[in-house]
């Protein structure tokens, strides 16, 4: 595609206390869109982590150049929404990519993206664990009931048009993905699941890439009770606003 | 690859209709929940009252009142065998696993390399 070669890819990583998966997310997604050609930027957006995420992403920008990596650091932990806007505020590309810095989401997944994008012009391209050869690694039996009994709950209610709505590995058009942000008000994951139904209600067109979600090796991870609340008081919401 | 299936076309009105109340009035799906429910009541309303297109003899009229529960018994079922179809079917990435552990010992040689210095807590977890 002869357009494409001005495209730049803008990538937000929110981070909080991922020093051990910041290098490696980084170099991951430096090697893949280097061997594609892929013009892009890596937004960071650490929000004070005490482990000291920041000073990991300063050594980052010196070895791989100021061009390449952005740090916009906050001074304290403001979430993940606001984080999004930030980042959005600073992001020079035309697109862009909104992915986890744990490793859950492997950037190998990226040129997927962009070449699915290509093929229709979507306005959204979304990663779908639910589909085709997508899937879960380290996820025991509960685990995936859960996800798999929530996203059956959520299509029946919702139909979104979309497979998965809480995974956060997405790709948008730059003017899209800020008229979403502005339009959400929801907060953590459930956020992700009204930027999806938003878009569907604005009438943009999403296109699916299946993609492996390895969890997360390094760092805590959390799924309680309070997170099921949580969802299920969003699609509540969703439910009744929609 | 996949494509998110669009919303499917019913004929003009209808579809107006729909999009009346998804974008100006903002309760969609929670009031098209509740004009099935209600279509539902009233189809089970006229088949209770026995009085309109069908005659049901007495005998059979438990099961007239036992409808939403039949109803009610089938969905669930339905949706039991989908979700434990679905979780017999979540493919396990254990390629994917083991490709990342690769690379993560790879990216930190690299890395280590270029003179990212990583600190002695990430060092002992350089083989994990
Ligand atoms: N800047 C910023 N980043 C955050 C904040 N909370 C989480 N993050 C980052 O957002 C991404 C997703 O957060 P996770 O903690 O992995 O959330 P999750 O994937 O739902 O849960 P687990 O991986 O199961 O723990 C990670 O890259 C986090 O470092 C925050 O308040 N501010
Ligand atoms: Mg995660």
């Amino acid at each position: 595609m002869e357009d494409s070669k001005s495209d730049k890819f803008s990538i937000l990583l929110p981070t909080y206390n991922e020093k051990e998966n910041l290098p490696i997310i980084v170099w991951l997604i430096s090697k893949y869109m280097d061997e594609c050609g892929y013009d892009f930027e890596i937004i960071i957006i650490d929000d004070g982590s005490p482990d000291g995420t920041l000073e990991v992403a300063q050594q980052l920008e010196k070895i791989y150049g100021k061009d390449k990596i952005v740090l916009r650091p906050r001074e304290k932990k403001l979430g993940l929404g606001t984080a999004y806007v930030h980042g959005i505020n600073h992001a020079s590309g035309n697109f862009v990519i909104i992915m986890d810095a744990d490793l859950s989401h492997h950037p190998k997944f990226i040129p997927e993206f962009i070449r699915k994008q290509q093929e229709k012009d979507f306005d959204i391209v979304s990663g779908t664990r639910y589909l085709g050869s997508g899937g879960v690694y380290g996820w025991d039996l509960k685990r995936k009931v859960i996800s798999r009994g929530a996203n059956l709950l959520t299509q029946i209610l919702l139909r979104p048009g979309v497979s998965d709505l809480t995974g956060s590995f997405r790709l948008y058009k730059k003017d899209v993905l800020r008229k979403l942000v502005d339009s959400c008000i929801s907060k953590g994951y459930v956020f992700q699941m009204e930027m999806i139904v938003r878009a569907r209600q604005h009438g943009y067109s999403i296109g699916e890439v299946p993609i492996s979600f390895v969890d997360r090796v390094y760092g805590e991870s959390k799924l309680g009770g309070n997170e099921i609340v949580h969802f299920a008081s969003g699609l509540l919401y969703l439910f009744a606003t929609t | 690859m996949y494509e998110a299936a669009s919303r499917p076309c019913e004929n003009h009105k209808v579809k107006k209709i729909i999009n009346y109340f998804t974008y100006k009035k903002n309760m969609i799906k929670l009031l098209q929940w509740l004009l099935g429910l209600g279509l539902f009541m009233a189809a089970w309303a006229i088949l209770l009252s026995g009085r309109f297109l069908v005659k049901i003899p007495e005998e059979q009229m438990l099961h007239v009142w036992l409808v939403p529960v039949y109803t009610l018994g089938t969905f669930g079922l339905a949706c039991l065998s989908i979700i434990m179809y679905r979780v017999y079917n979540f493919n396990n990435c254990e390629a994917a696993a083991e490709e990342l552990k690769m690379q993560i010992k790879e990216g930190k040689e690299d890395l280590k390399k270029r003179g990212f210095r990583f600190d002695e807590d990430t060092l002992q977890n350089a083989d994990l």
